[in-house]
């Protein structure tokens, strides 16, 4: 026998995932669970990847910033460079 | 409420540990099919989380041929520097006003930005050959 309650609130299935991961979250505790180790795995190989992804950010930020940094320091040396020569063309009589 | 009929045995004080397993045993048998669910979603999720790294390692890889691009590009300007340098101090030294050295001076001047490494490590070797014989003397 079952009692019902029709006026208690029923559970949308937008909440399903939390309540399984709940449920999970209360079964993982238990050591015969069987699917704890596979469940920590993929958990441990996610946070790996998702570690690796964070360092590839830092090191585009890094790149970024070198990019920056050699392009305008490259820019400022052809500039003196470019005035140089101009300038001792200049001083042996030639044409440019 | 309402009272509805299911094979879920009623619990009484002479059935309380049966019932509880039957009760554990019907909560696991629905919920084990929602865990592989979660679990497959995690493995669908890795795939696609690995996508993004191996994305990301290549846009790095790009990044880091560009920047070594740039390097040789502003170690090869360094080099044009000292050459120039040179070239203004044998100039200030008045070692370029004779007709040879001089017109040989203004081809490198008009040339020096097209000139191979090995050439601009030459004419590097040749000005402080010039500069180091000019400066002993005095």
């Amino acid at each position: 026998m079952k009692i019902e309650y029709p006026e208690k609130k029923r559970v949308t299935k937008e909440m399903l995932p939390q309540i399984v991961e709940r449920i999970f979250a209360i079964c993982k505790t238990d050591s015969n669970f069987p699917l704890k180790n596979k469940m920590t795995n993929v958990d441990e190989r996610l946070t790996s990847i998702q570690k690796n992804i964070e360092k590839q950010d830092n090191l585009l930020q890094q790149s970024k910033t070198l990019n920056q940094n050699l392009v305008s320091r490259l820019t400022s040396l052809k500039n003196s460079n470019q005035e140089l020569r101009d300038k001792l063309l200049d001083m042996l009589g030639s044409e440019l | 409420m309402k009272i509805i009929q299911t094979k879920i045995p009623d619990v009484s004080k002479e059935n309380i540990d049966q019932s509880k397993v039957v009760l554990a045993d019907n909560i696991i048998q629905n919920v084990y099919p929602l865990f592989d669910e979660v679990y497959q979603g995690k493995i669908g999720h890795i795939d696609e989380i690995k996508k993004r790294l191996q994305n990301k390692k290549r846009i790095v890889n790009e990044k880091k041929e560009n920047l070594e691009q740039l390097m040789d590009e502003y170690e090869r300007e360094k080099k044009v520097s000292k050459l120039l340098s040179r070239i203004e101090k044998l100039v200030d030294s008045g070692l370029v006003y004779d007709g040879s050295l001089k017109s040989q001076t203004v081809i490198l001047l008009k040339v020096i930005n097209k000139l191979s490494d090995d050439k601009l490590d030459h004419h590097l070797t040749e000005t402080m050959q010039i500069i180091r014989k000019r400066f002993s003397r005095t």
